[in-house]
């Protein structure tokens, strides 16, 4: 059963991940071939 | 990319056409571009913000069960379930005589009926579409569900304001910021929930309407402050701001024909729509707090023909003089119309809740049925930091970025953002209008730094591998080695501070998380509390009681409690109260309040002038749950004495010290509410090695321990003491 504990973990994970995202694509944007 | 490396990158290519064709073909296929890519990031990340927003919001769902929390959002649930059982008219019509007995209370004509509405209309597409969940679920999961939808508009105003990468960002932080999940978890079905949806929306589509000056953009603007207005008070925020940020942009010479299209339309179709909401009525034409709106849009029109007559005027030193003599007339006929509709009492003055937020001591002083709310105290430093973390610091940073790149919209942000954390200082529940504007200006900042990190790592690498392809021959390629040498400390330092950013935000993400789960999750109905050996007790005894009202007592019974429990009584006992949460009457409260301070004796002449059966008191001294009545109870003698003068606070202080112990005030320990609290308990035995009658919640032995009732008897006390309930007995026969 998923209990609120794995929520907290999930949650954490999937928000860490989104902030990984989140900098890959200012990297991507600052690629000079962007525009 | 320059032009001299593409022969040599084709050159690499030619020379290994087998390479390609065999093993790295899929490969190479499968690389996206780089639009593609971004895209592709683009999607996912707001795609999982979307999902993360809302089971963020779940914890008390999993811990508890899927329940209504607190206190408001039960009167909410009541009103929804009419509405869904009864029909829009019925709804809009409703007298309920369940509430405020002997008055009642007209129902839609004292609401804000957008939040039933939406999870109506939500429970009935539903239906439609054949899911058939029940109307509790639908309202629980509300408040998610939103919050989810707010994410979007944040990226799309965040894109509005600044670009595409602060608006991923503003989507991240208002996903899971504390300030915005501490009103909006599910179960919490509060007229906020769909508020700051409708309150950013609202926003953003104005700055929208500025920004481009469309019609259309404008009159979508006017139906978001028309949802606002539908959900929630705090549209007085909006119809305050908004003419204060077109008065900043008039004095600074901002004035453009793009936004007058935009106020223009927002006002007069917004205040239209809005008269609609039989709760607001013609407040937008009345009222003192919304005149400042009106006053705007007046100049706005003074602006309008003044720009037509410079049109029309050629001589700058004639139209100087006839610009002094219209606006000092403007503003002259303005200030004398107010005057004359306020003496005349055409316009109403400021209400007690707008000068409290202006002045943090007015309710104080003044007001102390709102002073009493503990949403409504001044915050505290540890609340900031507790509800917004890194922003804290982030959002001076993002100012910065705002003020050195100022637009209409970023003028927009700045000026929402400090009047809103103004109003946050002021009073605690406002933190979570603040919330939007500091996750779009910290977003600001995060974004702008990782995107002058980032394009320096890239424009490293283009340097380099310029620098290795030309060579060392021409005097500019010296320049690009002399470029060279300082970049591996640049890159290392970029790096480092990249690294260093994602501790931060990943920090933020753990510290949401703990935030929400500990301690925003609470559905305050229920109660939890570690037991000895580190195990979760449950006490259930709010629900005990109610559902005890329910079977136990004739559905004509009349209760009377303090106010905070009235909407519970009502919406799960289904009986009748004297007071509850929407405190419109404040007499009527200080009538309950003034019983409650009595002696029995009086206490009882004034339950029998309102047919009081039963009086509900909630204890805390055997759980030490401190929010119980005797905690409250000096607000209640505030309330009480505020209308009654019979009532004194000294009478229940001790040299200024609340005391419930043998040391209290007399008056205090012979009072209805201490009589009722602690009615057998000086028999009880509440911690080991302490003396029966030991209180857990304030740690003192208490003064009076042999309580006898005359005029009430007790009729149910919940397992854990929590709620007691007291029948009130019938008038002895005199005869």
């Amino acid at each position: 059963m998923f209990d609120d504990q794995d929520l907290g973990f999930f949650a954490n994970f999937l928000g860490i991940f989104i902030f990984i995202l989140v900098i890959a694509y200012h990297f991507v944007m600052a690629d000079p071939k962007f525009e | 990319m320059g032009g001299k490396s593409e022969p040599a990158k084709s050159e690499s290519m030619a020379t290994k056409p087998d390479l390609l064709n065999t093993s790295f073909f899929s490969f190479k296929s499968l690389k996206l571009k780089t639009k593609q890519q971004e895209l592709l990031l683009r999607i996912s990340i707001l795609g999982l913000v979307y999902i993360l927003a809302f089971i963020a919001r779940l914890f008390s769902v999993l811990r508890y069960e899927s329940m209504i929390h607190e206190f408001d959002p039960y009167f909410n649930y009541r009103t929804t379930l009419f509405l869904t059982e009864k029909g829009f008219y019925e709804f809009w019509n409703w007298f309920d005589s369940e509430s405020w007995y002997p008055l009642g209370r007209i129902i839609g004509g004292t609401l804000y009926p957008g939040l039933m509405v939406t999870a109506a209309l939500i429970y009935w597409t539903l239906r439609f579409l054949r899911f058939f969940v029940h109307i509790r679920e639908v309202c629980v999961l509300t408040a998610p569900f939103f919050a989810s939808n707010t994410t979007l508009v944040a990226y799309f105003f965040g894109k509005e304001l600044w670009d595409t990468g602060a608006g991923l960002v503003a989507a991240v932080l208002i996903a899971i910021c504390p300030g915005y999940i501490s009103r909006s978890v599910a179960g919490s079905y509060d007229n906020e929930a769909v508020a700051i949806f409708a309150l950013l929306l609202t926003f953003y589509l104005f700055v929208k309407a500025v920004n481009t000056g469309s019609l259309a953009w404008a009159l979508a603007s006017a139906f978001g402050y028309f949802y606002m207005v539908s959900a929630w008070g705090g549209y007085v925020f909006i119809i305050n701001l908004v003419p204060l940020y077109v008065l900043v942009l008039l004095i600074t010479g901002r004035y453009s024909m793009r936004l007058y299209i935009a106020y223009n339309c927002m006002y007069i179709l917004g205040m239209l729509l809005a008269m609609q909401i039989r709760f607001v009525g013609f407040q937008h034409v009345q009222s003192g707090e919304h005149m400042g709106a009106m006053g705007v849009f007046l100049l706005m029109q003074v602006f309008y023909f003044l720009d037509w007559v410079k049109y029309q005027l050629n001589d700058t030193k004639l139209f100087q003089t006839f610009l002094r003599i219209t606006v000092t007339s403007a503003i002259l006929v303005g200030g004398v119309a107010v005057g004359v509709g306020t003496a005349s009492g055409y316009i109403s003055p400021w209400t007690g809740r707008f000068y409290s937020l202006l002045d943090p001591t007015y309710a104080k002083d003044h007001i102390p049925i709102i002073a009493s709310v503990s949403e409504h105290q001044p915050t505290a430093w540890s609340s900031f930091m507790f509800d917004y973390h890194i922003l804290l610091f982030l959002f001076p940073a993002g100012l910065y970025f705002c003020f050195k790149r100022l637009t209409d919209a970023t003028i927009f942000i700045v000026m929402y953002g400090l009047t809103s954390l103004y109003f946050a200082g002021v009073m605690v529940r406002l933190i979570l209008v603040a919330t939007p504007a500091v996750c779009l200006i910290s977003a600001i900042a995060v974004s702008a730094t990782i995107k002058n990190l980032t394009s320096l790592l890239r424009t490293k690498q283009k340097v380099s591998q310029t620098g290795s392809t030309k060579g060392a021959g021409s005097s500019k390629a010296s320049s690009k080695v002399t470029l060279d040498q300082s970049q591996p400390f640049q890159k290392n330092g970029a790096i480092a501070l990249l690294v260093g950013v994602f501790y931060l935000l990943s920090r933020y993400a753990i510290h949401c998380t703990w935030v929400t789960a500990e301690a925003y999750s609470s559905p305050s109905i229920v109660l939890a509390a570690r037991g000895a050996h580190g195990n979760r007790i449950i006490f259930d005894d709010y629900r005990e009681a109610y559902y005890w009202l329910r079977q136990n007592t004739a559905t004509d019974a009349k209760i009377m409690s303090w106010w905070d429990y009235g909407y519970q009584i009502t919406a799960m006992g289904n009986r009748t109260v004297i007071v509850d949460n929407n405190t419109w009457n404040n007499t009527h409260i200080a009538t309950v309040g003034r019983a409650m301070s009595s002696y029995e004796d009086d206490a009882y002449d004034i339950m029998r002038s309102l047919d009081v059966n039963y009086v509900l008191v909630v204890f805390g001294g055997v759980t030490g749950y401190s929010s119980d009545d005797i905690n409250k109870f000096l607000w209640m003698v505030r309330i009480g004495g505020g209308v009654f003068p019979v009532i004194k606070e000294p009478d229940y202080l001790v040299n200024g010290e609340f005391r419930v112990d043998k040391g209290a005030s007399p008056k205090m320990l012979n009072c209805l509410m201490y009589k009722l609290c602690y009615y057998r308990f000086g028999e009880l035995t509440t911690e080991y090695g302490k003396p029966p009658g030991y209180d857990r919640a304030r740690g003192v032995e208490i003064g009076n321990k042999d309580i006898k009732l005359e005029h009430l008897e007790e009729a149910y006390t919940t397992s854990n003491w929590i709620v007691r309930i007291y029948r009130v007995k019938p008038p002895t026969n005199r005869l």
